[in-house]
């Protein structure tokens, strides 16, 4: 479903990623893992086409994703879930505005969004605090509601780029919990991390990076 | 489509409530700017007005020989109608000028009010034009006519310098006042831009997080351009408003003479009057105007965050 091809991305002559092989089938959950500046978020953003690579290809659901142009980068994104670090939740948006927004995008009707908000909110436990704004929810909250937004559009692959790195160990554990739980239900996920304990624990596929290279690929913990 | 609608004019409206002080920032910009720019119009329009009002006073006296045949006297107002020039043409007879003459001598010199004969005084015509070039050249015309008569002509009064002044001035002013209008309208423009942007910047992260989440460019955009438009409507439609009741106290003041003794400087002076038709139809064109700015600010402000 996602697979990466001799994919190598430079910034000013410096090779952040270098040449990048890796395959993932539905339903997987695989952990991305490597230190700060070992490439995993670079992977992320150019699944989504935040940045363009500097060579080999990208295929993702149908797309080659190094061929999109401007105007088919939307609907590439409403097919992928991302939960970010820093949750980038809409400030001035409610829980309920928030996961609403990506439904919207995708031209369902006032019922229908009605309907799939009210659930994915009860999912991910936040149906009491739906007309809460970001700044009235703990960091836990708000990482829900991102994930409540990432998983809303019923998307292919749900992607997380550290999504515990700014929460406390026991709410981390929650939403890795939740994490999990999705992955259950059949939604692919990469989720890039250096929680060791976290990796370590669920015992998942493991793609570690190490200064842009894939130096290990295969089940076990963060070390292993 | 209708959806698509619905949903981009609910995030405008969104936007606007949800950022109050900004939006009231923006709208306080527009008003302000259509204000000052109103208002400097409709000073530069009242000057031409008031000057223009001069320049319809301005006369050409012709006194004719007392004893000049009314023939004669008729053929020069032939003359003058043949111009095609004149918008007023004013005959006052040796009786007329001789009643004139007593009313204004009778309270200063009485004596010598007694001492005037009827016969004295020349008959005349008063020629009033629309402009002031049609004024000088009925005046040169004149001259000629002059030139060329037996006497029956005594004099011609024209004051050509009062008249080449005012001239000059409805020119320099009305050239001074659109210079003025189009720099403001540039510099109020810019500042509606710059106001614009700055509330853009602060959705600018809102922006960024619509676009991962897959909204195309008309769903980030369109409540923005509309919130523009927004302010565009809203600026002009307050500053019309504060314009109308400036324009009202002045008016009813300016007639009663009580608010300002400058103002009865200028009695008789007929200010503008605006019909509610045509105080609209410059509404209307005003609103379109903000909302063409407000917009195209907007526009402007947003395309550099799409190109990213």
């Amino acid at each position: 479903m996602l697979t990466f091809k001799n994919v190598s991305k430079n910034y000013k002559n410096r090779a952040v990623l270098d040449n990048i092989n890796f395959n993932i089938d539905e339903g997987e959950f695989v952990f991305l893992v490597g230190h700060s500046g070992a490439g995993k978020s670079t992977i992320i953003r150019l699944i989504i086409k935040e940045e363009n690579l500097t060579s080999g290809s990208i295929h993702f659901a149908g797309y080659d994703i190094e061929k999109l142009n401007k105007k088919a980068l939307p609907f590439l994104r409403r097919e992928i879930g991302v939960v970010f670090q820093d949750f980038k939740l809409l400030d001035r948006k409610t829980a309920f505005e928030n996961v609403a927004f990506a439904l919207e995008l995708s031209d369902h009707t006032n019922r229908e969004i009605k309907k799939g908000v009210d659930y994915i909110l009860d999912m991910v436990g936040l149906s009491s605090k739906s007309k809460f704004f970001p700044n009235q929810l703990s960091g836990g909250e708000r990482q829900r509601v991102a994930i409540a937004r990432a998983l809303v559009n019923n998307p292919h692959i749900l992607i997380a780029d550290e999504p515990t790195g700014n929460l406390d160990p026991s709410v981390s554990w929650d939403i890795i919990q939740l994490l999990n739980k999705i992955n259950s239900w059949g939604t692919t996920i990469l989720m890039a991390t250096h929680a060791s304990d976290v990796v370590n624990s669920m015992q998942k596929r493991v793609i570690a990076l190490d200064e842009g290279k894939i130096i290990r690929d295969s089940e076990g913990g963060y070390n292993e | 489509m209708m959806l698509k609608a619905e949903r981009i004019l609910k995030y405008t409206y969104q936007h606007i409530v949800r950022n109050g002080w900004l939006s009231f920032a923006s709208i306080a910009i527009m008003t302000l700017t259509f204000f000052v720019i109103s208002i400097f119009s409709f000073t530069v329009y009242s000057v031409n007005v008031i000057l223009h009002y001069y320049e319809s006073k301005s006369q050409i006296i012709v006194f004719f020989n007392p004893n000049a045949p009314i023939s004669y006297i008729q053929s020069v107002k032939k003359d003058i109608i043949d111009t095609g020039k004149a918008s007023n043409i004013k005959y006052v007879s040796k009786q007329q000028a001789f009643t004139n003459f007593e009313k204004v001598l009778k309270t200063q010199n009485p004596q010598l009010a007694n001492a005037v004969d009827l016969n004295a005084l020349p008959p005349s015509y008063e020629i009033s034009t629309t402009s002031l070039s049609n004024l000088e050249d009925i005046a040169n015309i004149l001259y000629k006519v002059k030139a060329q008569s037996k006497g029956e002509i005594n004099n011609i009064l024209y004051f050509k310098s009062v008249v080449q002044f005012l001239k000059k001035a409805v020119s320099i002013i009305t050239s001074i006042g659109i210079g003025l209008i189009i720099f403001l309208s540039i510099i109020s423009f810019v500042i509606i831009i710059i106001t614009i942007a700055i509330t853009i910047n602060s959705h600018s992260e809102d922006i960024e997080i619509m676009k991962l989440v897959g909204a195309t460019d008309t769903y980030v955009s369109g409540p923005f351009i509309i919130e523009g438009a927004f302010y565009g409507i809203i600026g002009v439609f307050i500053s019309s408003i504060i314009l109308y009741l400036i324009y009202l106290v002045i008016s009813t003041s300016y007639r009663k003479s009580v608010l300002l003794p400058i103002l009865s400087f200028f009695q008789g002076i007929p200010i503008p009057q605006y019909s509610i038709l045509l105080l609209l139809e410059i509404i209307g064109i005003e609103i379109f105007i903000g909302i063409v700015i407000g917009a195209i600010s907007s526009f402007i402000a947003i395309s550099r965050y799409l190109k990213k």
